[in-house]
């Protein structure tokens, strides 16, 4: 084949890209690992005994009080009305049922949500830059290699120069993507606690709606 | 005892700004510096590849002048291409189209227009949140730089509507500054209608006590039925001034109808409902007249023939306009609160806090002493939420404490203690006071003065002539009465210059303690949420409550800013006020240099990096394709494709690399799609 001076056999066309294979490989095999439930039995079962408390906590007047009596059956009912969402009083307190109920589940999570997605996501950008670059330069080196060493003429030599020289700033361009998709990554995963808030939401509507048909007997029950 | 109280008080000229003390440069302002830097290309390398010593700003300025650059010469040269395209005779071959490199060329303009696209798509949503009365829209107003943009309580009729402002890219003669109205949907509407239907139909119930009701309202005692009834009466009233302004109907004619026979009746209304109207001005000013009636409750706008109050139809409005601190993609939104007792409007702004990358939340600095004032201003559910996207931080949220200039200095050194007990403080109450008396005795001096003077002037004009007529006095009593007048100015000066210092002393003090009780809350609800994820609620309570908190240990973990909206125009205007001697006191500048420089500084970066790597690499590109295509580089491209089928070839392992790795597809696809 014609090009095979340029290529030589089993160096460029091989090494490099295995190289940057296992480093991907590696990172992507770190990412894997990454859990931010890694106890999350555990915080199911906190959260099952929370709800009871939280869900009891709702017809009360000021639901942080345990002794705090019930509020009147006109806010308990403008609440259902509301869906569970969020119901502003004129005594000052504000009422937001669905959030109440997320709340502490969110918070139970926030530590490895925190460990994983502030610190551990963060700590693989920079060795994987330091990768491509790494493997970019010998790239490059080998690439100059070829053309400088005899292998071609010097106007072919100069014209590889100039094709080299001009995809130099590729490097920087991935490492930006690196941080793009570190990001993305985490704006995903943020995504949880708007479905986590939908579908609490979708469950609990049916039950409000059915409550209001029934909303004074309850509150009286 | 506070920290600042307890260092020397330094002259007021050496405290440039209260930003000073958040550790910001007071001295970079972006409408000063958002001037074009010059672009230097040093030894083959663009200037913001490299750590050349430049500040942050400077750095961010001179990328976002890169870009502007940048997008100059993509669409010249994307024009000329054009041009080119035009002349190549028609039809043409494949084989001809090749030639001219036109499948090329297409590709690289599609891709330019969908940079310069990205580039102009960027957005950073910065909220500004608070209630109605906190000074959030005149921060706004100030923020811009533009008085009484938008309309403020002061001015009667608040904004009641969100109202969002950017950057406008289509700014052309004749619509210099847009606006987008979004009207409620009929569904919103009869929504509201309906809420306000049960609140008047409930009050009737409550109100009805002697008549039979049912057993749940029955049972109500005295205190929860007062409370109730309150309750709907501030829901009528909310609601009311918008139905009645709107249909001209009693109370007792809406519990009659429903929403749809309404609506049919007004069809002015109905046809209005789900609109999007665009309004355009060349000037601020004169947008700022043609959105007031749709943001505040004072206007009304001509609608088929009838004037209508529109305001209450309206669920948000986009403002698009070219002022400095929008620049770089920021896009301002005044959001009605969260707790909106108006359904619609609480919607808007949560469907904005979701996507906000920054938060100013604005409450009156007299209210930060408050207990609950962080618990008003963010929510556990706001602060997990914010955690969880890491934005609960110095660059993410801000509490801006505003109406900073409302307070009696000396009725603040009388109410707080250690202020008052500071010897430099206490020293400063007593030159005040001195000086104070002093200009007093001098003013008695000179009306003595005046006295004697004309005294002395008619006995001189009744003896002149005569045998008592003696040198005249007066040219020795009006020299005392000058020496007098310099020495009592000199003293006026002096005070002026010691009120205008000890109030700036009383400022800081306040902003100080403020802003400690605000971290002091702050850490508090750290302590709890630490002590929930580690599982420990047992001790919760008891850990919080003993929690020695020191004043001088508190930092709150989020920004807070100390601001003054009014000191600040009417320095801007030139009027002298006690304890702002310029503009950089009243914290505005600080907070614009926050949002500016800090906030958002790292996404604009980031964003401006991604667009300058690939401007850099298509102008590259094209550099390289054009020196082919000329006469010297045809003879050498044939050997050139070859080179760079080859380099193909090696591309295509690369390409290939770990494909199987999902998580890290997007980078893999990215290499491919920018050829590596």
């Amino acid at each position: 084949m014609q090009g095979d001076w340029i290529l030589g056999k089993g160096s460029l066309s091989n090494r490099e890209p295995q190289k940057l294979d296992g480093l991907i490989k590696g990172y992507h095999e770190d990412m894997i690992k990454f859990d931010p439930f890694p106890d999350y039995v555990d915080i199911l079962t906190r959260f099952r005994k929370e709800r009871v408390a939280i869900i009891e906590s709702w017809p009360r007047r000021n639901p942080e009080d345990a002794s705090s009596k019930n509020m009147s059956w006109v806010t308990f009912e403008a609440i259902l009305k509301r869906d569970g969402g969020l119901f502003k009083t004129t005594y000052g307190v504000t009422y937001n049922w669905i959030e109440s109920l997320l709340v502490p589940l969110m918070e139970l999570i926030y530590d490895d949500w925190d460990r994983v997605f502030s610190f551990e996501l963060a700590k693989i950008e920079h060795p994987m830059n330091l990768a491509i670059r790494t493997v970019w330069k010998k790239y490059v080196k080998e690439m100059k290699d070829y053309f400088f060493n005899g292998a071609c003429n010097n106007q072919l030599a100069m014209l590889a120069d100039e094709s080299i020289s001009g995809i130099g700033n590729i490097q920087e361009e991935l490492c930006f993507r690196v941080r793009d998709v570190i990001n993305d990554l985490r704006d995903e995963a943020l995504g949880a606690k708007d479905a986590l808030m939908d579908t609490t939401h979708s469950h609990m509507v049916p039950i409000f709606r059915k409550c209001l048909e029934y909303s004074k007997f309850i509150y009286h029950v | 005892m506070t920290q600042d109280f307890d260092r020397p008080l330094p002259s007021i000229e050496s405290h440039p700004t209260n930003a000073d003390a958040q550790g910001n440069d007071p001295t970079i302002e972006p409408s000063q510096d958002h001037g074009t830097p010059t672009l230097r290309v040093r030894n083959g390398d663009f200037g913001w590849n490299s750590d050349r010593g430049e500040t942050d700003a400077e750095r961010l300025l001179v990328k976002e002048a890169a870009v502007t650059a940048a997008v100059d010469v993509a669409e010249r040269l994307s024009s000329k291409m054009e041009v080119a395209f035009a002349q190549i005779p028609q039809p043409i071959s494949p084989a001809e189209a090749n030639a001219y490199g036109i499948e090329d060329m297409k590709k690289w303009m599609g891709e330019a227009a969908r940079l310069r696209e990205k580039h102009r798509d960027f957005t950073l949503l910065v909220g500004v949140a608070g209630n109605t009365g906190s000074g959030k829209t005149s921060l706004l107003n100030a923020l811009l730089g533009l008085k009484d943009f938008l309309p403020t309580s002061q001015h009667q009729a608040s904004t009641a509507v969100a109202c969002q402002i950017s950057w406008n890219h289509e700014a052309y003669p004749g619509q210099m500054v847009r606006a987008e109205i979004e009207f409620q949907t009929r569904e919103e509407f009869e929504r509201e209608l309906e809420e306000y239907q049960d609140a008047l139909s409930l009050r009737c119930q409550l109100l009805n006590k002697d008549e039979e009701v049912d057993e749940a309202t029955a049972e109500m005692t005295e205190a929860e039925r007062r409370e109730a009834l309150a309750e709907q009466e501030a829901l009528i009233k909310t609601h009311g001034s918008k139905f009645s302004q709107l249909f001209s109907l009693d109370e007792e004619d809406f519990l009659l109808t429903n929403g749809e026979a309404m609506l049919s009746a007004f069809p002015a209304i109905e046809n209005l409902l789900g609109l999007n109207r665009r309004l355009t001005d060349d000037t601020a000013d004169g947008m700022s007249r043609k959105i007031k009636p749709y943001l505040d409750s004072s206007g009304y706008v001509d609608v088929e023939g009838q004037k209508l109050a529109i305001w209450s139809l309206i669920k948000m409005v986009h403002v698009f306009m070219q002022v400095d601190i929008l620049r770089g993609g920021i896009s301002l939104v005044d959001l009605p609160g969260l707790g909106d007792s108006v359904e619609s409007r609480a919607g808007v702004a949560r469907r904005f806090y979701d996507s906000l990358d920054v938060q100013i939340a604005v409450s009156p600095i007299v209210r930060a002493a408050d207990e609950e004032t962080t618990t008003s201003l963010v929510s556990r559910h706001q602060e997990i939420s914010m955690r969880m996207a890491g934005k609960f931080n110095r660059n993410g949220f801000c509490i801006v404490l505003s109406k900073m200039d409302d307070m009696d200095p000396e009725a603040f050194a009388r109410g707080c203690r250690e202020f008052r007990a500071d010897e430099e403080v206490q020293a400063a109450q007593e030159e005040i006071k001195t000086l104070r008396r002093d200009i007093q005795q001098l003013t008695k001096e000179m009306a003595r003065l005046k006295r004697k003077i004309e005294k002395a002037s008619k006995n001189e004009k009744v003896r002149k002539g005569t045998a008592k007529e003696k040198p005249s006095q007066i040219p020795e009593l009006c020299e005392q009465q000058l020496q007098c007048d310099t020495h009592k100015s000199q003293k006026e000066v002096e005070l002026a210059y010691k009120e205008g210092q000890f109030a700036f002393w009383c400022f800081r003090a306040r902003n100080a303690l403020s802003t400690q009780r605000i971290g002091d809350d702050l850490l508090k609800r750290y302590q709890r949420l630490s002590k929930v994820t580690r599982g420990n609620h047992e001790e919760e309570d008891d850990a919080v409550a003993s929690h020695p908190v020191q004043f001088d240990e508190v930092t709150p973990d989020v920004s807070v800013m100390p601001v003054s909206s009014r000191a600040f125009w009417s320095v801007e205007r030139g009027e002298k006020v006690v304890g702002f001697p310029n503009v950089m006191y009243t914290g505005v500048p600080a907070l614009r240099h926050w949002l500016v420089f800090e906030a958002t500084a790292a996404s604009r970066e980031h964003h401006l990096d991604g667009i300058l790597h690939t401007y850099q690499r298509l102008l590259l590109g094209i550099q390289q394709w054009s020196r082919e295509r000329t006469s010297e580089g045809l003879g050498a491209a044939s050997r050139k494709q070859e080179i760079e089928d080859r380099l193909n070839e090696v591309h295509e392992k690369y390409r290939k690399v770990s494909s199987r790795h999902s998580l890290l597809l997007p980078l893999l696809l990215s290499c491919k799609v920018i050829g590596f």
